[in-house]
């Protein structure tokens, strides 16, 4: 029907997927206020409730349509994100205490072969488990940084976890890379590619690191207004680590970690710098939110359980067979090896690819895979803020 | 050891005359932000077992710990045990990826984040000062000094008294708190001043004396044992000691040593030579003088007692360090006042190589970088 008045809309109104976006986001900013006032819950539970709902009523496509700008936004949350959590690694209590790398070793291997372990009973072939496997090493550092910072927790189990978290974050990019070199047959049987492959990866990306942490530091960047610029720096950085096909994670983890143990000086990642990422991270965990299928719940939902059950139980004891020698007490091993266990996002996207790659996989594997991310990223938060509750490190 | 009143004040121990013990306390920071952090369960659940001598002991907030030396024979066993603890406890720190560090106050942390130490004195002291347990955040170095017996011991405390700017300026480290430069050398005697139970013991020169000003003071509800009691100076009959409390932690415990000489030698002095008989009127200008040393340090004037001369107090310092010099060669701790003198002659004291520190860096959170590696002993 042709409109009476030319400027009026059609009606009913053509309501554009970003309405719905926006109001996803105020909606989950809200139920997060409302979360950790009245259940003393981290605000980040709220949120991917909240995107599940959302996507729920308004479908699918809501993420398909605005991917592109959605993964910047995204992009951009998780590399300041994982810049900061790489500041604060202090390596030289590596190597004043060897049994903390030891301990980053252990968990990182044992959650491998747990979820290999799995994955293989599951008949997934060799090189998707070990794949899975990698992504299983790493703990979600979205959800460790943001609950720790919101605790304003600090002590022994706090500061660990952190480490840890940034370690085997490592640990998975690199081995997944390898793995996915393997997977598409990229090697071929020359081994001077298989080995120069993690040499660039590594190498590339403490270069890029190097090159951000310089300009954070040459610049002197005090004030929220600087905040901008850490922005502008940060995009630079993804673009430039897009051109060298290098991943975000590692360079970023590392522009931290060179930041912090470039020189000896004193340095404090500003606090406004963490609050400019903060905001995006609502994002992050909507629309995490918004992928999971409530169908995979019920299709893969036990055995989701069983993989989550294995990896958690093999990072906890890789953790609290070493928790005397590397100086912590029991208690705060068992914490410490417990709120290691929320899984990395990067799941998802992962199980997503592998599932194109390999349409046999869609019907065992990607729904466990899918919703064991999709528990992990409902429970993780809490299971964290419990443990450092737990711990007496929190103190809001 | 809280409702328990103790009654009666306990015996005067024998102690050999002059010998030493050391307590210092310490701050534990954190190396994410070099603010206080709350490790002091932690450090002293990794020092348990460990072989060093002395001792590690809580103290009222969680970011505090204490250590303290056994009984030394003289600068050289005081010096030993010291950088013996010392080293065991930085260790243990390594590993736990925290940072230890002497001053007298820390820069810039704020009170109210600090947590009491979870044991039933603390909680007390807590519950009855409020804040000023929190604000209690402050770090002394304590000497004992031991008395042959306790009349000798109370002679010794009032002739101590006059000495106090001395120490005070000398192991001053405490010009900064809560992120401000505070003007003073010594800021942290401030926080003790606050205390109604502060300031001086009463005059006092025989033990029968004492124990009457005791047990009315104990009647009057006020105190439950002399633990209450945050005098400057205050008598330990427990260890056969008189303890002087005014000093800042200074920033090594090489100063530490060298400062607890300078006390013993200073004792040795007044306990052979009998130089003047101490007066209640010595403290007319007790305060004055003590604040003196608080804000300006070596620069401070002093009002000698009993007469209306004025000294500045570097001044009073050497012309001291003259006199007892010979006490000192017998106590076998020349090198120690030598040192001092150093020290002195170049107006450095911890206060000054704070402020160094900052003029140079322009940032708090370094000058506490430094002070750590100062106090590990890893930094010259």
């Amino acid at each position: 029907m042709e409109p009476s008045v030319f400027f009026l809309p059609d009606w009913p109104p053509d309501l554009s997927p970003l309405l719905w976006i926006a109001l996803a986001v105020v909606g989950a900013a809200l139920a997060g206020e409302w979360i950790r006032h009245h259940l003393g819950l981290p605000r980040i539970t709220a949120y991917p409730v909240v995107g599940m709902l959302v996507a729920a009523i308004a479908g699918n496509r809501l993420v398909a349509e605005h991917g592109d700008w959605l993964r910047t936004g995204l992009d951009i949350a998780l590399a300041i994100l994982l810049f900061e959590l790489g500041s604060r690694v202090d390596l030289r209590w590596l190597r004043h205490n060897r049994w903390l790398l030891v301990t980053s070793i252990c968990e990182s291997l044992a959650a491998f072969g747990a979820v290999f372990a799995v994955s293989r009973y599951l008949g997934v072939a060799i090189t998707p488990a070990v794949l899975l496997g990698a992504i299983g090493m790493a703990t979600s550092p979205a959800v460790i940084m943001r609950v720790v910072a919101e605790s304003n927790a600090q002590g022994q189990v706090s500061t660990r976890l952190l480490i840890l978290t940034a370690l085997n974050t490592i640990y998975a990019v690199v081995t997944v890379h390898l793995a996915m070199g393997v997977l598409h047959q990229r090697y071929s049987g020359d081994w001077v590619l298989a080995i120069t492959h993690p040499l660039y990866l590594l190498g590339a990306g403490l270069l890029v690191g190097k090159l951000l942490a310089m300009a954070v530091s040459g610049l002197a960047l005090r004030d929220e207004y600087a905040s901008i610029i850490l922005l502008g720096l940060v995009l630079m950085t993804i673009g430039l680590i897009e051109a060298l096909r290098l991943p975000v994670t590692l360079c970023m983890l590392f522009a931290g970690i060179v930041l912090r143990n470039g020189e000896r000086r004193a340095w404090v990642f500003p606090r406004h710098f963490g609050s400019v990422g903060g905001v995006l991270v609502i994002m992050l965990f909507l629309v995490a939110g918004m992928q999971i299928k409530v169908e995979h719940l019920f299709t893969g939902g036990f055995l989701a359980l069983v993989l989550i059950g294995a990896r958690s139980l093999a990072k906890l004891t890789g953790v609290l067979l070493l928790a005397r020698p590397a100086g912590v007490s029991w208690r705060q091993g068992l914490l410490l090896g417990l709120a290691l266990s929320p899984a990395a996002g990067p799941v998802m996207v992962a199980a997503a690819d592998l599932g194109r790659l390999y349409p046999e996989l869609q019907v065992t594997l990607i729904p466990v895979a899918m919703s064991a991310a999709a528990i992990m990223e409902l429970v993780g938060p809490v299971i964290v803020a419990l443990c450092l509750k737990w711990s007496g490190e929190r103190r809001d | 050891m809280i409702d328990e009143t103790e009654n009666e004040l306990p015996e005067f121990s024998q102690s050999a005359p002059l010998t030493l013990g050391v307590e210092l306390e310490l701050q534990i920071i954190g190396s994410q932000d070099y603010n206080l952090i709350g490790s002091a369960p932690d450090l002293l659940r990794e020092m348990t077992g460990r072989k060093h001598p002395g001792d590690v002991k809580p103290e009222i907030t969680d970011s505090m710990i204490e250590l303290s030396t056994d009984i030394c024979q003289d600068y050289q066993d005081a010096l030993t045990q010291l950088r013996s603890i010392r080293n065991e406890l930085v260790h243990q720190a390594d590993r736990l990826g925290i940072m230890l560090s002497g001053g007298g106050t820390h820069p810039f942390q704020h009170w109210g984040q600090q947590a009491i130490f979870d044991a039933p004195r603390f909680h007390h002291l807590s519950q009855l000062y409020g804040y000023l347990a929190k604000q209690f955040t402050i770090f002394g170095q304590h000497v004992h000094i031991g008395c042959a017996c306790p009349d000798q011991a109370l002679w010794l405390l009032h002739a101590f008294s006059r000495y106090i700017p001395h120490l005070i300026t000398l192991s001053a480290a405490s010009p900064f708190v809560q992120g401000i430069d505070t003007g003073f050398q010594s800021a942290r005697l401030n926080s003790v001043f606050a205390f109604p139970l502060s300031g001086r013991a009463p005059f006092a020169l025989s033990w029968d004396d004492f124990s009457t000003y005791y047990r009315k003071m104990i009647a009057t509800g006020v105190v439950k044992s002399m633990k209450d009691f945050y005098w400057d100076i205050r008598p330990k009959p427990e260890f056969g000691t008189i303890e002087l409390r005014v000093m800042d932690t200074p920033l090594t415990v090489e100063r530490a040593a060298q400062i607890a000489a300078y006390a013993q030698a200073l004792a040795s002095y007044l306990l052979k030579e009998k130089p003047f008989e101490p007066q209640e009127d010595d403290y007319l200008v007790y305060t004055y003088n003590r604040f003196q040393a608080c804000r300006f340090g070596y620069d401070g004037r002093l009002v000698v007692p009993g007469t209306a001369e004025q000294r500045v107090i570097r001044d009073d310092i050497l012309r001291t360090m003259a006199t007892i010099e010979m006490h000192a060669y017998d106590l076998g701790s020349t090198e120690a006042l030598n040192l001092l003198r150093t020290e002195v002659l170049q107006g450095r004291n911890g206060a000054s190589e704070v402020r160094a520190a900052q003029a140079s860096e322009g940032s708090l959170e370094e000058v506490v970088r430094q002070g750590s590696e100062r106090w590990a002993g890893r930094l010259s």
